[in-house]
């Protein structure tokens, strides 16, 4: 079964060095588990949803205009921060920056999480 | 006639400099310059790129997401990199006119975001044409 406390402490460790949080949620934008190292504006849950539905958009325009082509990462630039998303399994994994920190390293931290709960979420089952 | 023929020699200009930078990068297959709603002002595209990435409703998907992303609480929405499996796609606002650039999965990402980057003096201008006059 899946457990919520360390789900949790596994997402915090990257929140490091202007990572400010990191969601893991459903494709449906149903949040999974959270951390925020700071208490933002956005309900977590609202962001979820958000993000989820961003990543629907292109994920439906990858299968639609790009051959059929499978999405399998995003990375967002904003005024006051970034933001990669990445599929693990049938979940996204969503982490949010400061603008300080750079694309580079955002992008190692989601792969090395991917890599992490990859095997461990997929024993879960149809999460 | 004449200003309509000097408009199309621009044109000409404007898609041959942008065919330019397309080449100067390894994989990046075409690029779109677009208003805020998805409407093309220019398009460039090599033969590999698909025809349906050139469309104005593969484009407008980008205005959609952007209104989105600029409800997370992280500020005004700027550029949006999705990497697919075989193709990687780039949307940059900037001055109220999007440039879209579509590579392959091969193509270094930063080197496409910098193509974009240096098309921003170009836009500067175009933008004079398409923002609503207030």
């Amino acid at each position: 079964m899946l457990k919520p406390r360390v789900l949790t402490d596994v997402l915090a460790q990257v929140t490091t060095e202007g990572v400010d949080s990191c969601f893991l949620f459903r494709s449906d934008g149903t949040l999974i588990a959270h951390y925020c190292l700071t208490s933002s504006g956005t309900d977590p849950r609202v962001g979820s949803a958000i993000a989820s539905n961003i990543w629907a958009l292109y994920h439906k325009n990858g299968r639609g205009s790009l051959d059929e082509d499978r999405l399998q990462m995003m990375m967002l630039e904003c005024d006051e921060g970034k933001i990669v998303m990445k599929l693990i399994n049938n979940l996204i994994l969503c982490i949010c920056a400061k603008q300080s920190v750079e694309m580079g390293m955002l992008g190692k931290k989601c792969d090395a999480l991917v890599e992490y709960l990859e095997e461990p979420l997929k024993k879960v089952g149809n999460l | 006639l004449d200003s309509l023929l000097q408009e199309i020699s621009i044109m000409e200009e404007l898609k041959q400099l942008l065919h330019d930078y397309m080449t100067s990068v390894p994989g990046v297959l075409g690029i779109i310059l677009s208003d805020k709603e998805g409407i093309p002002i220019i398009r460039c595209k090599l033969d590999e790129c698909p025809d349906s990435a050139m469309k104005t409703q593969f484009i407008s998907a980008h205005c959609t997401a952007a209104e989105q992303a600029n409800k997370l609480g992280m500020g005004t929405n700027e550029t949006i990199m999705a990497v697919y499996k075989n193709f990687q796609v780039l949307h940059m606002n900037h001055a109220g006119v999007v440039i879209s650039v579509i590579a392959t999965a091969d193509a270094v990402l930063n080197e496409v975001k910098s193509t974009a980057e240096k098309l921003k003096p170009l836009v500067q201008d175009i933008s004079l044409a398409v923002i609503d006059p207030v």
